[in-house]
């Protein structure tokens, strides 16, 4: 191995070219966890992930500015790969408790069921002990009906005033 | 070979086929058409991408536009598995 290509832990550091070279196990991290934690990283290096999804995945930091400390950079991908790891699995517990919580949101602005009015045909007049229900006619009598007009001649002549 | 490879008037970008989602590479495509001629193709093994700039640039901005082009399509790939696209 050349003097410049220094091996430490999980990672190749060629200085020369100024990048350094992760080696990730995908059955403890996988894809979608490694994309996460090298996203971070694209403000400071460029990454290109490379490898077998199904053995081993191999992930290129290239330092942007020269001045960056690769091990160091390493090291800091190494620490993200478990932040994220950490994020997915209480993300999948919590999962039943946050679909509990988004559905009574929901129930709680759902629109409520119309009551359907009570029909009027059986409708009987049991406690109406003042006859308030009964119709005017019923009530009078033909007496009933005079008084009735009356009243409405009157309340007639009471508009034209 | 290097996964970035400057080629004359242009910069070949090498990628796994396996890891990377060609039509994400045919998406970040879009991003770089304005700035420069982009040619995408993959085999069974690799997606190649070649850029290749409208206007004159240095043979090291050339590289790292090849890299940008991987940052980008790290961008679309993640969005594409968080299920924003």
């Amino acid at each position: 191995m050349a003097r410049d290509v220094v091996s430490v832990d999980n990672m190749e550091i060629h200085k020369n070219r100024g990048n350094v070279m992760i080696s990730v196990n995908p059955k403890i991290y996988p894809l979608d966890i490694i994309f996460s934690a090298a996203y971070i990283f694209i403000d400071k290096a460029y990454v290109i992930v490379d490898g077998d999804p199904d053995e081993e995945i191999i992930v290129l930091l290239k330092a942007k500015d020269k001045k960056i400390d690769l091990e160091k950079l390493g090291k800091e991908f190494n620490n993200e790969l478990i932040n994220y790891s950490f994020y997915a699995v209480q993300t999948n517990r919590s999962m039943p408790i946050r679909s509990a919580i988004v559905q009574r949101a929901f129930l709680t602005h759902a629109e409520e069921p119309i009551e359907e009015e009570p029909s009027t045909e059986n409708v009987s007049y049991i406690g109406d002990s003042e006859k308030i229900a009964v119709p005017w006619e019923e009530k009078y009598g033909l007496e009933g009906e005079k008084i009735g007009k009356s009243i409405s001649r009157r309340k007639k002549r009471r508009s034209k005033t | 070979m290097e996964k970035v490879s400057v080629e004359g008037k242009s910069v070949e970008v090498k990628l796994n086929s396996k890891i990377y989602c060609y039509d994400c590479a045919l998406k970040t495509k879009d991003a770089f058409k304005k700035l420069c001629r982009v040619f995408v193709k993959k085999n069974d093994d690799f997606i190649f991408v070649a850029l290749k700039p409208k206007r004159k640039i240095k043979n090291t901005e050339l590289e790292i536009l090849g890299y940008e082009f991987c940052n980008h399509l790290l961008n679309t790939m993640k969005e594409k598995n968080t299920g924003l696209i």
